[in-house]
């Protein structure tokens, strides 16, 4: 099959200026291809590295928890872990360099394993009235280290009219599921809450764990029962519902991207077809020849075919290629978000093979052009 | 000596448009083998046709064609293709190579359809172009040669893969008067010391000339030249 | 003949010609169709979002939040701050004097989509007495308004399209008990439309909670902003953030509105390439077929400038024609659709400067495309073109 490559590019290189646009074409247009699933992998990627087996207490409408929810909580069959939450609204030196701050104890690791914290680690945040654990991102992104004495600058007042709150940091902490990204400023609650001098004695959120993810909205129901005639009522819901609910918050974003992928292919399947039609109609009598010569109809159809597959496969590669290359620099432009797009192998494998189906839509016609076309008449002229 | 192309009472009618031309009836031809055979005749006679017909490239709707002892009414489209590529070697005024690719890969075409390794075919295309001369060209694409040279690649292409018969449709009809005859040269050359049998079409008496036999081919029969049908 | 008389002559024959090359004028036409057509889809998102932004600030309002908040669910202003922030300069006040200012309460329900069933979350804002004094674009179009002690609420239009359980009557579960909705209301396209309001005394008290989350006021003029802002921010008992309504709305939408127009442009961009290189294709191919065409009309007397205005008034007409293709679906898929982000709802718009910028984007993609073949045609060696057969 080797044999017949130079016959398959010099059909390909008749006119070399179509050859190149077209090229150009489907490079470019795989490159959108590439990223667009990026964007959608990346997504469902969000969603599945949501736990389900981890549930969130949130206020109904929005007014705080007392901190007792958390011991009837805990008394949920099926929780295996319970952690109260504060969310302090801080900012580091300027206004820009916003942060929120989770006021927790040592439960909260509890909850999220995929969390890389040493019992040491904890041990000495636990003693630290101050201390601080701060996810590897924000580390390097202010280049905090172990032994660092952070000042953060909140709305929140304390005891003395201070709206200023020293952390010193004890751990760094990475997310396994996410690894580089994770941007959590973890402090303890006893802290915040001495300190302050509002909302004291409670919690914006309670975030559990429990062991079996398919009773999630079980338990949900059964927690909320337990509030719903109190001050606060609650509204428990696992992290993969919010998740979804979150991402749809955006708007739909897989719609968006197939939409994308769906108009991007079919300009492709029109450009690409054109081309093939029109460099074979230019060929008839090449063809002709060739047929003279002794190569079979199939023989000629597989030609067309195979100048096709080659065009597009080339192309595509390239586009594929400048899509990865291009993805990490587009994660780098949302440093906010966790991992959005992501292109693994499998994703460049995938596109191949859209590039292939394109292929043989786009040459088929003309190939089936080729394969029937009569000898006689094509070397007359007719 | 058994003939290498019979043709018994072969009828061929094509469609114009709306009306049927039947453009040979009832033509009988014998053609030894190894010979060197001149159809002549005025634009529109049918010769073109005849040659399609024993090149298997076209069908006739009445009548035999025996060719290298096989009947080539009796195949079907798919064996037409390969017995063409085992039997015979066409040649075209227009020369028809291929653009884009160099004299040497040009020639090389017909030998992709067989099962020789790449320095076999390597080695058949280099006697080729040896024995048309042009073994300096064989890097050469078509846009790079002169008229003659681009027929000698087409002549070499035509006898790489050794067919018993040669078919040749108004070879020096586009070449100067010199290097018509070099082209006819070599046909002459191809007939005596290796044995082919070359069949051309012609309207030029000179190039006739070169023939062992010729035949005149008028209104879709065939009379010779002596000129009775 | 004159160079426009020229220029017609060469650029009809050029055009007459297209059906021949069908195949590949239909090319541009459907690739500039599906590039405008994406890229005006996702601008409308843009365009519908930033017109209810936009209608809801005024430059003669200010919202005060308290210090570092970041948005007003984040924030908390006590009683007596709001007294003190409504007794500052600058503020517009009725004919009897009061000061026309609204301390909200909030609080946020959850409700499911009728889109597609999935959650979101709907403001409930509890505006004070001289609250609809200082929105006069709040106007009931339905049912009655609430009683300001009763658990009684009234909805925004675009929040009862959207969401699931917010017709008159219905009863929407809140602490304390349920409220009733007893009416519906709009205003003027803002983004007040996806809000519930009530009355913010009796929202303070079933939420069982002191503090009000913002505070807006009515402005003498858009000029006393800057005495009324010193005002607040001089005095050491309170600790705000004052805003021009305009600016906060702005600064609020800035991330998704950005993060919209990269989409755009990003996907616009590329597309746009690829579109480029389809329309160059084309036209390459156009002044190939018709060498020995444009090498006779050279032969005859016509300039080369005429033959380079033909080749691109075919590229561009191609293009214009394709980006009305490409608004056109746009336009009837997504205009005036609902789109819910964050809680907010805005309707898609696709409007004419978004169509002009669509069919803009298409032309100067057609330009460029129809650059390069257009100096080849003029370039083109006449006595070498009339040789080729």
């Amino acid at each position: 099959m080797a044999k017949y490559i130079p016959l398959v590019w010099a059909g390909l290189w008749r006119k070399p200026a179509r050859t190149i646009f077209t090229f150009c074409s489907i490079a470019v247009a795989f490159v959108l291809f590439g990223i667009m699933s990026g964007v959608d992998a990346g997504f469902a990627h969000i969603l599945e590295v949501s736990r389900a087996d981890r549930l969130f207490t949130d206020p109904r409408f929005g007014a705080p928890m007392p901190i007792s929810f958390g011991e009837r909580i805990a008394r949920v069959p099926g929780v295996t872990a319970v952690a109260p939450r504060w969310g302090m609204v801080t900012y580091y030196r300027d206004p820009k360099n916003g942060m929120g701050v989770i006021g927790t104890d040592e439960r909260f690791y509890a909850t999220r394993p995929e969390l890389s914290i040493s019992k040491q680690q904890l041990e000495t945040l636990r003693h630290t009235r101050t201390g601080a654990a701060v996810g590897v991102f924000l580390a390097k992104k202010y280049g905090w280290k172990v032994g660092d004495k952070v000042p953060l600058q909140s709305n929140t007042v304390t005891r003395e009219g201070s709206r200023a709150w020293t952390f010193d940091i004890v751990a760094i902490v990475e997310d396994v599921d996410n690894p580089g990204l994770e941007g959590r400023f973890v402090a303890n609650y006893e802290y915040l809450d001495e300190e302050r001098v509002a909302n004291k004695g409670m919690a914006d959120r309670f975030i559990l764990r429990i062991d079996q993810p398919n009773r999630a909205a079980q338990i949900s129901r059964e927690i909320d029962k337990l509030f719903a005639n109190s001050a606060s009522p609650t509204r428990t819901q696992s992290e993969k519902s919010q998740r979804e609910s979150g991402v749809q918050a955006i708007g739909d974003v897989s719609f968006f991207t197939k939409s994308v992928i769906g108009a991007v292919l079919f300009m492709l399947l029109v450009l690409t077809g054109n081309t093939m039609m029109q460099s074979v109609r230019e060929r008839i009598p090449e063809f002709a020849v060739l047929k003279t010569l002794g190569f079979s109809d199939k023989g000629v159809l597989g030609l067309v075919l195979a100048e096709s597959v080659v065009l597009c496969a080339l192309a595509a590669l390239l586009g594929l290629t400048v899509a990865k290359a291009a993805i990490p620099l587009l994660q780098a432009s949302f440093p906010d978000l966790p991992k959005f797009i992501d292109m693994p192998w499998a994703a460049i494998l995938t596109g191949f093979g859209v590039a292939l189906l394109v292929a043989f839509a786009s040459g088929l016609v003309p190939a089936l052009r080729v394969k029937r076309l009569n000898v006689v008449d094509a070397l007359a002229g007719r | 000596m058994t003939a290498a192309v019979t043709l018994t009472n072969v009828s061929k009618r094509y469609r114009r448009g709306k009306e049927n031309i039947e453009v040979l009836h009832g033509l009988n031809l014998a053609v030894e083998s190894g010979e060197f055979l001149a159809l002549m005749g005025p634009s529109g006679s049918g010769k073109t046709t005849v040659l399609n017909l024993i090149g298997g490239l076209d069908h006739p709707d009445a009548g035999e064609v025996t060719v290298a002892g096989d009947r080539l009414d009796n195949l079907r489209s798919g064996q037409l293709t390969k017995w063409r590529a085992r039997h015979v070697g066409f040649i075209f005024q227009f020369y028809n190579l291929m653009p884009m690719l160099s004299a040497e890969r040009n020639v090389e075409l017909p030998l992709l359809l067989t099962r020789l390794s790449k320095s076999e075919r390597k080695k058949n295309v280099r006697v080729a172009l040896d024995v048309v001369g042009l073994s300096d060209r064989a890097a050469h694409k078509p846009s790079e040669l002169s008229g003659g040279q681009q027929q000698r690649v087409a002549i070499a292409r035509a006898i790489v893969a050794d067919p018993t018969i040669l078919l040749c449709d108004e070879p020096t009809g586009d070449l100067d008067r010199h290097t018509a005859e070099e082209i006819l040269g070599i046909l002459k050359l191809l007939n005596e010391r290796q044995g082919k049998t070359v069949i051309m079409v012609t309207h030029d008496p000179k190039a006739a000339e070169y023939a062992s036999r010729r035949v005149q081919v008028d209104k879709g029969q065939l009379s010779d030249e002596t000129g009775t049908a | 003949m004159n160079v426009l008389k020229q220029l017609r002559a060469v650029t009809l024959m050029g055009l007459r010609n297209i059906p021949s090359r069908l195949g590949a004028s239909l090319v541009v036409v459907i690739c500039m169709a599906c590039v405008v057509g994406v890229v005006i889809s996702i601008l409308s998102m843009s365009t519908g979002f930033m017109r209810t932004v936009h209608n809801t600030g005024r430059s003669d309002r200010a919202i005060v939040l308290s210090q570092g908040a970041l948005f007003p669910f984040a924030s908390s202003i006590s009683r007596d701050n709001a007294m003190t922030i409504a007794d500052a300069p600058g503020i517009k006040r009725t004919s009897d004097g009061k000061p026309i200012v609204s301390a909200d309460a909030m609080a946020f329900v959850a409700v499911s989509k009728k889109s597609d069933g999935l959650d979101a979350f709907v403001l409930l804002r509890g505006i004070g007495p001289q609250g609809f004094a200082l929105k006069p674009e709040i106007k009931l179009i339905g049912g009655r308004m609430f009683k300001a002690a009763a658990h009684e609420l009234i909805v925004g239009k675009s929040a009862q399209a959207e969401f699931e359980g917010f017709a008159v009557g219905n009863k929407v579960a809140l602490p304390d008990g349920d409220w009733t909705v007893t009416g519906s209301f709009e205003s003027n396209g803002s983004a007040q439309e996806s809000e519930m309001i009530a009355d913010s005394a009796t929202l303070l008290s079933a939420m069982r909670t002191n503090a009000y989350k913002s505070m807006s006021v009515m402005l003498d003029s858009p000029a006393s902003f800057d005495a009324f802002k010193t005002a607040l921010t001089s005095n050491p008992m309170l600790a705000v953030d004052v805003s021009r309504e305009t600016d906060f709305f702005a600064r609020q939408s800035k991330p998704l509105n950005d993060f919209l127009t990269l989409t755009a442009y990003v996907v616009g961009g590329i597309m746009g390439l690829g579109a480029m290189f389809g329309a160059l294709n084309t036209m390459y191919s156009a002044v190939s077929a018709r060498t020995v065409e444009i090498a006779t009309l050279r032969a005859i007397g016509f300039g080369a400038g005429a033959v380079v205005s033909s080749v691109f008034a075919e590229a561009l007409l191609l293009a214009f024609v394709g980006s009305l293709i490409g608004a056109a679906l746009a336009w009837f898929a997504f205009n005036g659709n609902l789109h819910a982000v964050g809680g907010l709802v805005f309707t898609l718009a696709v409007t004419p400067s978004l169509i002009a910028l669509g069919i803009a984007f298409a032309c100067a993609l057609g330009f460029v495309g129809g650059l390069f073949p257009a100096i080849r045609a003029a370039r083109l060696p006449v006595a070498t073109a009339l040789r080729a057969t």
